[in-house]
């Protein structure tokens, strides 16, 4: 009798764990399939594309990247944005972090005031500003210029950067400057010998989640870039589509080429990559 | 010490060059962008910006484009909360139970979050495409199902949801590691007991999981609609707001208004009202949510002690 | 060392590339390039031009990457260059509609305007007349060698008068008749053996190629413009050019009966399935391919395509024929759609560059430029006035040239006699609403409604 019960409940857990791994798997392949379906037409000419789309690709059409990589120039764009990015993180780690720093161990009139200035920024969707920008930046001529791009892009990134290294450097002991300012240390030191150092996992979650917003940001070089060598992935990648619409497989290369670096980033910095992006959402 | 962290100096020094780029490229933007809204400027340097009152705001009030822009977000709000928390809190119990392979599965999950939106939205166009050369059609056909056929993003019917639901595609992985942090950051000894009470796990994801993570479930309301609201690049990629409007968001909309037809007085007033209607439903959201936190609070306090009595 | 070898892989790379994408369109254009080059130019060097000051001149044309004309382009310039060894060219040019909109966007609001820019239609043309950014071409109308060649001698294109504007702000450029392409095979599968000459024959053949089981006509309205063309044709040949004029001028409106009963005309086709079913969400580029890949028997498309069709696998199967006409509406047989660039240049210039400037803008306009257009990108010259002499035309562009001669009474899109600058895509955009299930009536509403928000 309980043998039976025993085994009637064993076998209840194993269909139970059958179903899970079975949904977990659908689930698995809605994520991964659109993205193999595009690596693999990217291996494919034009007429495999269409006439056996789920096939894999007979003799891999590895011209498809040559195109999109020359004539897309997709390495053009490529590099524009991983220079634009990179700039705008150190920038914005910079100088986020440095009024971080204030903004958590020290003391003034209107601090309050001013956390709340940088933290009511996550509200603001980029769209609100580009209309005021582009009309400033057409009078003073401003256009297909990198620096202030960079500058423009590190102010979106300030709120979030501000949030999640303010939040950490609170928790910071003040024991720590404490040694260093009896010596008569100067700030900077202490700021970048002390302080820096140790917060650095949270302005590594903060160059995360900037990261992904900066290198997909499409509206700001929509509308401030209009050079084809200054263009950047993002923008570069819609052009060439609605230039080269029909052919396919340097298109799908094209997306190939753009997808695959952050792909070996989050294999590369898995745990990392998923608390930076979902950093906003816990209570830094 | 007391006195280093009063330093004047340092405060403003190390405080300034954060100031002065957000100032500058943020907040004065934004109150242009209200001060434009009441103006017209054609795009041409030297032409000086033309004040219209409030023109601008009644020529959206009467655009049936704009209605459909406001409409489609509505109902992108709702579709996205009703479609990413669900999937993604389910997903973050499912990997929660799972013994082997919980890291694996969720790597897979979250891949479509971090490819560029511009792909994302140019990789599912050409899956949507209408006829045999769209994937799904295509698909579709080869299980018999050719009645469902369609042209996605073009049928009035399913335009718009194709962007919503590809959207929370991208964008449901968010949840679950979201929820499986909070999962995980309940205390072990509380589900337990709870085992040993012979309960279900049905019953203790409802009863016991659910108010324990109420709070990343709120912050995750929140931040789908604040999301939300602000979607440009999504429809932008996929539709560009066609056909014929038919997929605008105000966003879109905005981006149309301003830099293909030079109104950017009209542009910027639709950035002015999202900018309300956005800060209006996320105080209202919180504030429901906060109600209802409480009323909760109060009703599970008691069905634990119903609980442990049993 | 590393980044050594890193920099030559990349170039081979990138030399790899290119040979391929040479290799894929240029070649056809390269042989009939040398044949032209003998041809000697009537243009006499400049013999001062050693004292003449160092000028770049900036062009922002589409004129590039895969477009027939980029050709052109670049030999006008590196002619012009050897006439006047004091120029530079800064060729900003992209094909990309919507990255040359933005360019050009860009450069009229800071004010860094180019020497020589390109545009459809009058909207934006009257702003920048009225705040001085294109340049009055007036002067060139005394010069009667010049204008007697042209198509258009009195330059009136682009009259601006009915705007309020006077003066000539835009060369009128590149002359495209739009024609229906038509697959002569299918048309006989389906048992057709005469070319549609009125609507109601392109009807029956309509109800014959579907019979067939062949797509009559290939339409990749996702790209607006193509269905904005083909309804160009149908209001022309049914209401006439001038009544699309009156509603520039506002002497007319879109929901007048006429105009309302040409749209239920374009309606009529979809329903009667002239059309493959969600069109609406068909590209241009798809629509073109399935074209000559013999899927569909016709496409409406303007002249340009000619080469196009005569390099296409299925170059002998394809011709052409006008748009038919209504015959309850006779009186509008002779009205087309012609389609021409504007040629704008910038009316901030002064002294010597604006001179060179109008120097190059007669220079890209002479029979020595359409010569070239023709021979080089094999184009529908605008000249009457050029030098064919031991050039072979291919039968299609012989036919091309005896329709171009007996065009009476054209205009161009019907947006661009339109101020607005959101009529391109208001219209446009209604025609896809209207074929997606909105009434003729409504459409008309909302076109006019975008009239009636801007007064």
């Amino acid at each position: 009798m309980e043998t039976s019960l025993n085994r009637k409940a064993k076998r209840k857990k194993r269909i139970c764990q059958i179903l899970l791994y079975a949904i977990l798997s659908v689930f698995a392949v809605i994520c991964l399939y659109p993205v193999f379906f595009t690596l693999n037409s990217s291996l494919k000419d034009n007429t495999d594309i269409f006439a056996a789309p789920f096939s894999l690709p007979g003799t891999p059409q590895w011209e498809n990247y040559v195109r999109a990589w020359t004539i897309g120039k997709m390495g053009v764009y490529f590099k524009n944005s991983i220079v634009l990015t990179t700039a705008t993180l150190f920038v914005s780690a910079l100088i986020g972090s440095l009024a971080s720093y204030i903004l958590a161990k020290f003391k003034f009139k209107g601090k309050g005031f001013v956390y709340l200035l940088f933290i009511a920024g996550m509200m603001v969707p980029i769209q609100t500003v580009i209309i005021p920008l582009a009309v400033t930046f057409g009078k003073l001529g401003i256009v297909n210029n990198f620096p202030v791009l960079v500058l423009l892009y590190s102010a979106f990134c300030l709120s979030m950067t501000v949030f999640i290294v303010t939040g950490y450097m609170k928790g910071l002991p003040d024991e720590l400057e404490e040694a260093a300012v009896m010596d008569g240390a100067d700030p900077v030191i202490i700021f970048f010998r002390i302080i820096l150092p140790l917060s650095m996992p949270s302005l590594v979650s903060a160059s995360i989640f900037n990261f992904v917003s900066a290198w997909n940001n499409l509206l700001f070089p929509l509308v401030f870039i209009s050079k084809d060598s200054m263009k950047t992935i993002s923008i570069g990648l819609l052009s060439f589509f609605g230039a080269y619409t029909s052919d396919y497989g340097a298109v799908m290369a094209a997306i190939g080429v753009s997808i695959i670096p952050p792909i070996i980033m989050y294999i590369l910095l898995q745990e990392k990559m998923e608390k930076g992006l979902t950093a906003g959402a816990v209570k830094g | 010490m007391e006195q280093y962290h009063r330093n004047k100096k340092i405060i403003f020094l190390f405080l300034l060059p954060a100031l002065l780029v957000y100032i500058i490229f943020e907040c004065i933007p934004v109150l242009q962008s209200f001060y434009f809204s009441f103006f017209e400027w054609p795009g041409i340097q030297g032409v000086p910006l033309a004040y219209v009152g409030l023109d601008n705001f009644k020529a959206l009030i009467n655009d049936a484009q704009f209605h459909r822009a406001i409409a489609n977000i509505l109902l992108f709000v709702l579709i996205g909360i009703l479609t990413q928390l669900p999937i993604g809190f389910f997903f973050a119990i499912l990997l929660y139970y799972t013994k082997h392979g919980q890291k694996f599965f969720k790597a897979v999950y979250f891949i479509p979050m971090i490819l560029p939106v511009t792909a994302t939205g140019l990789l599912w166009q050409f899956i949507l495409k209408p006829n045999e050369t769209g994937v799904l059609n295509n698909l579709l056909s080869k299980l018999g199902l050719e009645n469902l056929c369609t042209g996605w993003l073009v049928n009035s019917k399913t335009a718009m949801m194709c962007i919503i639901l590809v959207t929370t595609w991208a964008s449901a992985a968010y949840y679950i590691v979201i929820g499986l942090a909070a999962m995980n950051s309940i205390p072990d000894e509380i589900l337990e007991s709870a085992t040993i009470d012979g309960a279900n796990t049905w019953k203790r994801v409802i009863h016991i999981m659910v108010p324990m993570i109420w709070e990343s479930i709120k912050i995750s309301v929140v931040m789908i609609i604040t999301g939300v609201l602000k979607v440009f690049d999504m429809v932008f990629v996929m539709t560009e707001g066609g056909p014929n409007g038919l997929t605008h968001v105000p966003a879109t909309l905005l981006y149309s208004q301003a830099f293909k037809y030079n109104h950017y007085g009209i542009g910027s007033a639709i950035s002015t009202i999202m900018f309300m209607i956005s800060l209006v439903i996320t105080i209202v959201s919180l504030k429901i949510m906060n109600k209802e936190d409480k009323k909760s609070a109060t009703k599970e306090r008691g069905g634990r002690k119903v609980w442990r009595q049993v | 060392m590393k980044r050594k070898i890193i920099a030559v892989l990349l170039t081979a790379c990138l030399s790899i590339g290119l040979l391929a994408g040479c290799g894929n369109n240029a070649s056809e254009t390269d042989d009939s390039q040398v044949k032209s080059e003998p041809s000697a130019t009537t243009e006499t060097a400049d013999t001062s031009a050693a004292k003449e000051p160092e000028v770049t001149i900036t062009v922002l044309t589409r004129y590039a990457g895969s477009d027939v004309q980029a050709q052109w382009l670049q030999t006008m310039m590196e002619k012009f260059s050897e006439l006047h060894p004091n120029v530079t060219f800064q060729d900003d040019s992209v094909a990309d509609e919507a990255a040359y909109n933005n360019k050009l966007k860009t450069a009229i609001a800071t004010g860094n305007l180019p020497n020589m820019w390109m545009q459809y239609g009058a909207a934006s043309l009257v702003e920048y007349a009225k705040n001085g950014l294109a340049m009055d071409l007036s002067s060139l109308l005394e010069d009667t060698e010049f204008t007697l060649g042209l198509a258009d001698p009195t330059l009136s294109s682009y009259n601006l008068s009915n705007y309020g504007v006077d003066g000539i702000y835009a060369l009128p450029f590149a002359m495209q008749p739009e024609v229906i392409f038509y697959n002569k095979d299918l048309f006989a599968q389906a048992g057709i053996d005469k070319v549609p000459e009125t609507m109601e024959d392109l009807i029956a053949a309509f109800d014959k190629l579907n019979a067939a089981g062949i797509t009559p006509m290939g339409m990749g309205a996702k790209d607006t413009w193509r269905l904005g063309h083909f309804y160009n044709c149908i209001v022309y040949k049914k209401a006439g050019v001038e009544n699309i004029k009156k509603i520039g001028s506002r002497e007319a409106k879109w929901t007048d009966e006429n105009i309302v009963e040409t749209l239920e005309i374009l309606k009529s086709f979809k329903d009667r399935g002239a059309f493959e079913e969600n069109f609406e969400g068909i590209d241009w580029s798809t629509e073109n391919a399935n074209f000559l890949s013999g899927k569909y028997a016709m496409i409406c498309v303007p002249l340009w395509f000619i080469p196009t069709a005569e390099a296409s696998e299925i170059a002998d199967s394809l011709d052409f024929f006008q748009i038919p006409y209504f015959e309850d509406a006779i009186e509008y047989k002779d009205n087309s759609a012609v389609y021409t660039d504007a040629h704008v240049y910038n009316g901030k210039l002064e002294g010597y560059e604006k001179e060179i400037t109008l120097e190059w803008a007669k220079f890209t306009h002479s029979a020595y430029s359409e010569e070239v257009r023709l021979k080089v990108c094999n184009q529908l010259p605008g000249r009457s006035d050029i030098n064919t002499d031991g050039y072979e035309m291919s039968p299609l562009m012989e036919k091309a040239l005896v329709l171009n001669n007996e065009l009476t009474t054209y205009g161009g899109d019907v947006f661009e006699y339109d101020e607005i600058t959101s009529m391109q895509d208001v219209i446009r955009n209604s025609l896809v609403g209207m074929m997606l299930g909105t009434s003729p009536e409504d459409t008309a509403r909302s076109i006019q409604a975008e009239i009636d928000n801007n007064q």
